[in-house]
């Protein structure tokens, strides 16, 4: 595996996965953002 | 104790830092220090000094542009990590460790309390000055402005890395500097911004203590839940935010560390106050990952940095730059961003100015600590130099070495008998040279091999004690400099020459000096200041007669003394007038040389003149260079179409090849419009009687003055462009024989050898070898001129010397080829590589018979860098080349054979390649495997009729048994030859001057021989040497005459003296030295 790309796998396993938590849990009551309304849409 | 939802939140928020944290310390900080150290060492390399792609040496093949991206992209990879646990550890802050009503109660602990609460957080934080941005970002709302910016400063400054390396790699002053300087910038910096804000500043969020959230009712997984949504939320938008600005702030960063070069620093960096306020302003407009300040001021400290603006340097990088102040400006105002960089720069500064004042009155001008220059005589290279001839090394065990004849092979291998000496056969010089004479008069030959500080900028040590070691007769060599006062350990000796000035009988000393290294002042600034004057300057020591010598330089040369880093010493009594004149080959201080761009220029030479002793019994000498014609022309420089590069005079007059604008740290022009002359030698190429001078300069053409001095005065004409070899190269050392047999002298030229043309050119018109080739400018190749004025040439005009370098063949070593034979090596340019064009770099060389078979072999040795085991060990590297002349005009290389492969601890034991147990590796029988070959002599050393071989190794860089670096004394080889049984021959010559007065100098330099004898074929051999005393390359060889007769049984000799006399003398006893003095004329 090329070295590079070790490199870029971090940020995003890292990333990756903070965004699978944003979406994944419920936002607060009342509160809208993007994550809440892509979880939105996928409940759809 | 978790009753409240904040409690929770800071619980788990603190578990998860401990976590994150100890894995980007596990897997970055760690790994950092060593890539740091990488880099450390990549510039205290003495080849290839590096940063990030910012070299002295820089890549020829990259352009600007390639160096620009590639440095951003390096920055970019290593900030990604950094940056990654920033933006998270920025997330957490703020959804579990900073959230609002954790500040509850804080504001009321005072702007001093905050500042330390910032400073201290970020020093456990430790992220670089970018990376600590977002983090800071969310401290800020419980901690206001003071405490953001401490954070700041005590993540990039404060933290615990960054202070041990610092103190590990930098001199003291430099450590508790920047020490210093963090602690002030850490607990004023924040202040300072918020009293410049202070009617407009950001207030802290202020809680009541009596405040009760709702969320405090609340379980865990509800308190939890949300926040870990919330750390993922802020992680992103951190990311989204900071992450393109910093993108393009890696590249502007890499702009500014591109613009930087050596002459740069040396103009704009010195140790003043400009310097202090450049590194200063430098230092706030860059960003650069954590530690790497630590690189970056050591390599700027090698090209010539102050020690001021190295301490502003080490703080002002470190402690802020764009992407910081970009990033904060979201979180305070604009106002507060200027105060912030206009404080950091004023610590820095007033920091720098203190160190600066400082060093006026309590400590000297030293930058890095002494933590390479430690290492010489490690176990490892003491280890490899004893095994080198075996342990215990015993004159017994040597019989043929110190015995006389003792076989009948062909030639048996040389004997290394150094490890006889211990360890003072290490030499401490960049530049080792080595006489060999007789000093004492008692009938062997001593000699004399010179010392230096190593490396200025690591330790101040001042020159090195020169050696004398006395030959004793029975194998050993003792070292007397002391006692015979010829050390000269306040000097940073060079090439040295042996030579009777006065005529007494007793061959005097010269000892050239070479600038310091790291304290970016030429020779005019050295002739300024007394105290590095005598650094620096030339030494000439008169011989006594009773073992001791006396420093006569003050009176021999008055104000006139050479101060312009010699590299080579020529004798030669050139108006032939029974004194013998000294011709000085300067070259360029070494914090000065380049050769990647089109301005290489060296110092002028100098001619001296010798005026005999006068009535007070004192030699002295006059500067006639500029009367003799012999004031070194400007250095050509050409471009691709082959016009001159120039720079623009003192009156706007084009000056080719050299800048005025190039100032050393003092302001002081560097150098003069002349090449770097590396070999000086005299000898009478057109056999009119007087001496003729050959100049091998680094980077400039091959140069040649006819004398043509008459009675009315010194005259030198330059004529190598009429007889057409005035080829540039970087010339480096001279060889004088006959090399083909046809009774006239012939020339061979060491240069850098075929490896340079592998790496590509970087476009600039320089002393390139591709640029040289493509160009047909130059060459890089060694030079073997032939003399062919006995083929009825003229010898003032082309013809009369022909570069037969790729058309002389050489068989090679089965065991040692050259790469550019196996099939390893690519020339850039795939340009064709033939015969003696095959071979490695070389320094110095020598002609000698080394199997008494009649004819001339060639022998150089030579490597451009470290150790080969060292950093960079590869770049131009030379193993040494014994070169036996087959005696139909081509060589076999016999250098394994021979055992004179320039390395330690070589197994010479099996040689077969066929052999099963044969392992090159193993038995260190590799290129890779080099010394820092320099300097070579020759002479009959135990007077067997052999001629041995003294060569000196510069000091340098290996690695440790540990793998760190570490910087070694330079082997001394002391090759004993043991011969064979062929016969020989050895004349000792004495002017008639040293006798009453009258005839040729002292030495006899200038007087050719003729011997004659019948060759195996039965036809009749004439050899043909002259009396040499000049230093091919920092060296002279012994001014003994040695002839190897074969069977031949008997020989007539002619001897044409200097003075015009001649002797015959006809069936003269073989096998002997013999001691003849000049006939009354």
């Amino acid at each position: 595996m090329p070295e590079w790309l070790l490199e870029v796998m971090l940020p995003s396993v890292v990333f990756g996965g903070l965004l699978i938590m944003w979406i994944t849990i419920p936002a607060p009551e009342g509160e809208s953002d993007f994550a809440s309304r892509l979880r939105d849409r996928f409940r759809k | 104790m978790f009753a409240t939802a904040d409690r929770k939140r800071l619980l788990v928020g603190l578990v998860l830092l401990i976590i994150i944290m100890g894995m980007f310390l596990a897997f970055n900080r760690l790994p950092k220090i060593g890539i740091v150290g990488e880099d450390l060492d990549a510039v205290s390399s003495p080849g290839r000094q590096c940063f990030q792609g910012f070299c002295i040496d820089r890549d020829p093949g990259t352009s600007f542009i390639t160096r620009w991206v590639k440095f951003s992209i390096s920055y970019l990879r290593l900030v990604t990590v950094g940056m990654t646990f920033a933006f998270i550890t920025a997330g957490l802050a703020e959804a579990f460790l900073f959230s609002k009503s954790v500040g509850r109660g804080l504001p009321t602990a005072g702007m001093f309390r905050r500042t330390v609460q910032g400073a201290a957080a970020g020093g456990m934080m430790n992220l670089c000055s970018a990376c600590i941005v977002p983090v800071s970002s969310a401290f800020h709302r419980r901690a206001s402005i003071e405490g953001a910016v401490a954070m700041v400063q005590g993540s990039t400054t404060l933290n615990i890395p960054a202070l041990a390396m610092v103190f590990f790699v930098f001199s003291p002053v430099l450590g508790f500097s920047r020490l210093i300087f963090a602690i002030v910038g850490a607990l004023i910096i924040g202040p300072i911004v918020v009293m410049s804000v202070r009617r407009d500043r950001v207030q802290p969020v202020e809680i009541p203590d009596t405040f009760k959230d709702p969320a405090d009712l609340l379980g865990w997984r509800q308190v939890l839940l949300p926040a870990f949504r919330q750390w993922a939320k802020s992680s992103i938008g951190y990311a989204i935010r900071l992450s393109p600005i910093m993108i393009l702030a890696g590249f502007a960063s890499g702009l500014v560390i591109q613009w930087l070069s050596p002459e740069v620093v040396a103009t704009y960096l010195g140790n003043d106050v400009q310097g202090v306020l450049i590194a200063a302003t430098f230092g706030v407009l860059i960003n650069v990952p954590l530690l790497f300040e630590i690189p970056l001021v050591a390599l700027l400290l090698l090209l010539g940095m102050g020690t001021a603006p190295a301490a502003t340097l080490l703080f002002a990088a470190a402690a802020g730059g764009p992407v910081t102040f970009w990033g904060l400006a979201r979180l305070m105002p604009r106002k507060a961003i200027a105060t912030f960089a206009t404080a950091t720069w004023a610590v820095g500064a007033a920091g720098g100015l203190l160190v600066l004042l400082g060093g006026a009155y309590f400590w000297e001008d030293a930058g890095l600590s002494d933590r390479v220059a430690k290492a010489a005589g490690t176990p490892t290279v003491e280890e490899l130099f004893v095994a080198s001839t075996g342990d215990p090394v015993d004159p017994a065990d040597y019989p043929g070495v110190f015995d006389g004849i003792p076989t009948s092979d062909e030639f048996a291998p040389f004997r290394n008998v150094a490890p006889l000496i211990g360890t003072d056969a290490l030499i401490e010089n960049r530049y080792p040279g080595v006489a060999i004479f007789d000093f004492d008069r008692d009938g062997d030959l001593d000699f004399y091999v010179t010392s230096a500080e190593t490396n200025a900028v690591f330790q101040i040590t001042r020159g090195g004690p020169n050696r004398l070691f006395r030959n004793e007769g029975d194998g050993r060599f003792i070292d007397v400099a002391a006692i015979a006062g010829v050390t000269a350990d306040t000097q940073n000796s060079t090439a040295v020459a042996a030579c009777d000035f006065d005529n007494d009988g007793y061959q005097d000393l010269y000892v050239g000096a070479q600038g310091r290294i790291g304290d970016n002042l030429d020779y005019r600034s050295a002739a300024q200041d007394l105290e590095l004057a005598v650094v620096v300057q030339d030494r000439l020591f008169h011989n006594n007669g009773d073992g001791t010598f006396t420093d006569i330089t003050a009176t021999a040369f008055a104000e006139h003394v050479n101060i312009r880093s010699t590299a080579s010493v020529a004798c030669g009594d050139v108006d032939n007038d029974g004194w013998t004149d000294i011709y000085v080959g300067n070259r360029a201080d070494q914090d000065f040389v380049r050769f990647d761009t089109s301005r290489h220029h060296g110092n002028y030479n100098t001619l001296f003149s010798n005026n005999g002793v006068d009535d007070n019994g004192d030699l002295t000498f006059s500067d006639m260079t500029e009367e003799a014609g012999l004031v070194s022309p400007p250095i050509r420089m050409r471009d691709t179409d082959g016009n001159p590069i120039t720079f623009s005079g003192p009156g706007g007059e084009p000056i080719e090849g050299f800048d005025i604008s190039f100032v050393d740290a003092n302001g002081n022009v560097v150098g003069d419009p002349a090449g770097q002359t590396w070999a000086t030698m005299f000898f009478d190429h057109d056999s009119d009687g007087d001496l003729d001078l050959w100049i091998a300069d680094d980077g400039d053409r091959l140069k040649v003055y006819r004398n043509d001095s008459t009675a009315a005065g010194l005259a030198f004409t330059s004529i190598e462009e009429q007889l057409d070899i005035d080829q540039m190269g970087q010339w480096m050392g001279f060889a004088l024989g006959d090399y083909d047999g046809d009774g006239d002298l012939d020339v061979f030229v060491t240069n850098m050898g075929f490896q340079p043309l592998a790496r590509p050119w970087n476009g600039v018109p320089s002393a390139d070898c591709v640029y040289y080739h493509a160009s047909e400018s130059g060459t890089c190749f060694h030079a073997l001129i032939e003399n062919r004025v006995n083929e009825g040439a003229d010898p003032d005009r082309r013809g009369a010397w022909q570069i037969v370098t790729g058309s002389t063949e050489v068989e090679p070593s089965a065991v040692l080829p050259p790469t550019s034979l196996t099939g390893e090596f690519k020339a850039a340019d795939d340009g064709p590589i033939s015969g003696l064009e095959a071979y490695e770099f070389g320094f110095g060389t020598v002609f000698f018979d080394m199997d008494n078979d009649a004819d001339q072999d060639l022998y150089w040795l030579g490597s451009l860098a470290s150790r080969g085991e060292g950093p960079n060990g590869n770049l131009a590297p030379g193993i040494g080349r014994m070169l036996q002349n087959t005696g139909s005009g081509g060589f076999r290389d016999v250098t394994v054979e021979a055992q004179l492969v320039d390395s330690l601890g070589v197994d010479y034991s099996i040689l077969d390649t066929d052999d099963p147990d044969f392992s090159a590796a193993k038995q260190r029988l590799g290129i890779e495997f080099h010394e820092n070959g320099k300097g070579v002599a020759v002479g009959d050393l135990n007077g067997d009729g052999a001629v041995d071989v003294i060569a000196t190794n510069s000091n340098g860089e290996t690695f440790d048994a540990g793998g760190d670096p570490i910087v070694v004394g330079g082997p001394l080889f002391v090759w004993m030859n043991s011969s064979n049984d062929n016969n020989w021959i050895s004349f000792r010559l004495t002017g008639r001057m040293a006798i009453d007065g009258s005839g040729s100098n002292a030495d006899a330099i200038g007087t050719r021989i003729m011997v004659t004898h019948i060759g195996p074929n039965g036809t009749p051999i004439t050899q043909v040497r002259e009396v040499l005393a000049s230093s091919s390359f920092l060296s002279m060889s012994s001014t003994e005459l040695n002839f190897g007769l074969g069977d031949a049984s008997r020989v007539d000799v002619a001897i044409e003296w200097p003075s015009g006399v001649e002797t015959n003398l006809n069936d003269v006893d073989l096998n002997r030295l013999h001691d003849l003095v000049e006939p009354a004329g």
